[in-house]
């Protein structure tokens, strides 16, 4: 059985990440497409996707698949999309939401499908009106019509902005400061950072409040979707370290500074090119390589095998000539 | 907003500020969902001021022509203003939708619905045949209609100069936008009957079935709107993305990938004259721009045709409003009149993350001081060829 050709929405390619510069810095563009499957199968997660005849059409081989069970329901057209506790905020918001928004404002009849939302998801599908829609699935199943859309290649693209500025336009900016720390927990990072309590000390000296988005925490404080986008919307200067997270940038609004925390050799492209496609600025503090400690005693379990250390006279820099920007 | 005000004669006139705020998006929603729901504002961004210089007007390589002085405009204006959103909530207002102009139960207009009335000397009646000259002011003509659904929330398309292309896709429409995907299926994006292109735009956005075309001023028992309906061209704020995001997914990219175009605005009428236009299209060409005329194809065949080009040149107007459909990282020349300075495109393209250059033209006359504001300009076309080889390299 043939899959029919793909509605193109948008090309991948490359493009600048850095507006004023040279257009040396660049990061790759997802193209995003959209195909028709009958008979197709919607794995919840770790979320795949395959047409009738087996073939993975989106997601991550599973190591085994179960037997898919026969959609109930009747038999209308489905949006498969990624969700679930294995899904970080950023990616649902930016990928999978602004599916559901896109496809859901030009059909009232399209219905959407995947693992059981956790719920920062359930608040983004019930703000744009979508939750009603949305069928849970633990388990494999066997949908008559799915509506695919899918990345092509690499990278980010424009296409995740429209469920990020529908979220944004629901939340006034709540300023709890305008410095936020988004860093991702030690337990979610394979480096560990040898100079962490500096780095904290910093931050703290520089006025940063921490936000942890995975548990979607400020400090102490939890918080729910809207605090979330309200906090970002309010702040001026972000540092990150996170590129899973890099999307929740898109609700700080355009001009305000990221300062990303990287690692020379493992850059990632994703917070750069959230700047570019938010209209934010961007700055990249390149720790050194990362350090194995190959002499070193390495108990089994240990979670950071690469060892890092943020250069904090470089952030400090780069902070101090942000100018007016706060 | 800013620009200048109007006077209202037999109205008033009052801004977002003046209603009572409301706290938080769910509770603005249960007021306009609620007949009893009293009028209120809620406010979606702040004003900020971002620095939008181009790095090239310091390295020299991003504004070329000779206009000194628009130069040294940019230099002491290098912020790009994000004027502050707010939506309103109003009960009992009327819609005039000639003007776009929104009264409320109070029998005032509010201001952003009649500000971009500035393009047009300030004066209502010249835009809405609904409204007459009264002792200095103005006064409806006629009694108003009452809409006939008392369960629907109006959301007005947009503000004055919505035949206009890019006001339409800049003022209001996506506040419409968002309202409607916010607010639910009660409400109803309402304006005037819609020209082709107008509801091309909405159908593909998912609007067109909600839509309700009115002839005369109607009073709707809800109305939410926002200061978005004015200046938002003069001063695009982020939320006007989502639109141009919105056509994209719906259009499509098109054949097209890496084209050079080169925007044409040579209608009859145009104000805004280059006179050596076959010139700078020749020296164009040779680095392999081809020339579009956005006006004459359809809505879907000019986000098509933006969506595959990686190098835009194009003369201050309505047509780069299209820039929205570029893809991030496309390479924008705009020929700027230097007795025209503007910087909304600027704006745009930064907001769009695209990246923004500037060719000033000379101009040979001062603008006239008539409503037109008309005058010829001409391009240096060894300037424009050296800028073109800095800017875009061969083709």
């Amino acid at each position: 059985m043939s899959v029919p050709d793909p509605f193109r929405h948008a090309r991948s390619g490359w493009f600048d990440v850095a507006p004023r510069g040279p257009a040396a810095v660049q990061a790759p563009m997802q193209g995003i497409e959209t195909v028709v499957l009958e008979d197709g199968i919607v794995v919840p997660a770790p979320f795949a996707v395959f047409d009738a005849a087996g073939r993975l059409q989106q997601g991550a081989m599973p190591a085994a698949i179960a037997a898919p069970a026969p959609m109930p329901g009747d038999g209308g057209v489905l949006v498969p999309l990624a969700a679930g506790s294995t899904v970080p905020l950023g990616r649902f918001v930016s990928e999978s939401l602004a599916i559901a928004s896109m496809h859901g404002a030009v059909d009232a009849d399209i219905g959407l499908i995947g693992a059981p939302l956790v719920p920062c998801q359930i608040d983004a599908l019930v703000t744009l009106g979508l939750l009603g829609r949305y069928t849970p699935i633990a388990e494999p199943v066997r949908v008559p019509r799915l509506q695919l859309t899918r990345p092509v290649g690499r990278g980010l693209s424009r296409m995740i902005r429209p469920a990020i500025e529908a979220l944004r336009f629901g939340v006034e900016p709540y300023e709890v400061s305008t410095r936020i720390a988004m860093l991702a927990s030690p337990d979610r990072t394979r480096f560990g950072r040898i100079n962490q309590g500096s780095l904290h000390g910093w931050l703290r000296a520089q006025s940063f409040a921490t936000l942890d988005a995975w548990a979607m925490k400020l400090g102490t404080d939890q918080l729910g979707l809207v605090d979330l986008i309200a906090v970002l919307a309010a702040a001026r200067i972000i540092v990150i370290d996170d590129p899973a997270q890099a999307a929740l940038l898109g609700f700080c609004d355009p001009g305000a500074l990221v300062l990303e925390l990287g690692i020379d050799g493992w850059t990632d492209t994703a917070i750069g090119a959230v700047a570019r496609l938010f209209g934010l600025e961007w700055r990249l503090i390149a720790a050194g390589p990362p350090r194995y400690p190959v002499k070193a005693r390495l108990p089994l379990g240990t979670r950071h095998m690469l060892r890092t250390e943020v250069d904090i006279g470089a952030l400090d820099m780069a902070l101090s000539d942000s100018g007016a920007i706060g | 907003m800013d620009g200048p005000g109007i006077t209202a004669g037999a109205f008033g006139r009052f801004e977002a500020d003046a209603l009572a705020p409301t706290p938080g998006f769910a509770a603005f929603r249960r007021a306009a969902l609620d007949p009893d729901g009293a009028d209120g504002r809620f406010s979606h961004a702040p004003d900020r001021f971002v620095d939008v210089v181009p790095h090239g007007l310091i390295e020299g390589v991003a504004v070329f022509g000779e206009g000194v002085p628009a130069i040294a405009a940019l230099r002491s204006d290098p912020v790009h203003r994000l004027a502050g959103v707010s939506s309103v909530l109003l009960n009992d207002a009327v819609l005039a939708p000639d003007s776009m102009a929104v009264i409320d139960a109070h029998e005032r207009f509010f201001g952003p619905s009649v500000d971009n009335l500035a393009m047009w000397n300030h004066h209502l009646p010249t835009v809405d045949r609904a409204f007459s000259e009264t002792g200095g002011g103005w006064r409806l003509c006629d009694p108003i209609e009452d809409t006939v659904d008392d369960g629907m929330i109006a959301l007005p398309v947009g503000g004055v100069g919505c035949v206009n292309y890019g006001h339409f896709l800049y003022d209001g429409l996506a506040a419409a936008l968002h309202h409607r995907q916010l607010l639910g299926t009660r409400a109803f994006v309402v304006g005037r009957p819609l020209l082709a292109w107008q509801a091309e735009i909405l159908d593909a956005l998912g609007l067109l079935g909600s839509y309700r075309a009115i002839e005369r001023p109607t009073r709707f028992r809800k109305l939410v709107t926002s200061t978005m309906v004015s200046w938002t061209v003069s001063y695009p704020n982020r939320f006007v993305r989502a639109a141009f995001d919105r056509l994209r997914f719906r259009f499509g990219a098109g054949p097209d990938e890496g084209s050079r175009l080169f925007i044409v605005r040579d209608e009859p009428g145009n104000r805004r004259v280059m006179v050596n236009r076959d010139e700078i299209l020749a020296i164009a060409s040779a680095f392999g721009f081809e020339p579009i005329r956005p006006g004459g194809l359809s809505v879907a065949a000019q986000a098509r045709r933006f969506a595959g080009a990686r190098c835009v040149i194009g003369e201050s107007g309505a047509a780069l409003a299209n820039l929205g459909f570029c893809d991030p990282g496309a390479s924008v020349l705009e020929i700027q009149p230097s007795c025209f300075s503007d910087g909304w495109t600027r704006a745009a393209c930064h907001l769009f993350g695209l990246r923004w250059q500037v060719f000033f033209a000379i101009c040979r006359d001062q603008p006239d001081d008539g409503a037109a504001r008309a005058f010829d300009y001409r391009v240096d076309p060894l300037a424009f060829r050296a800028a073109l080889a800095r800017v875009f390299g061969a083709p």
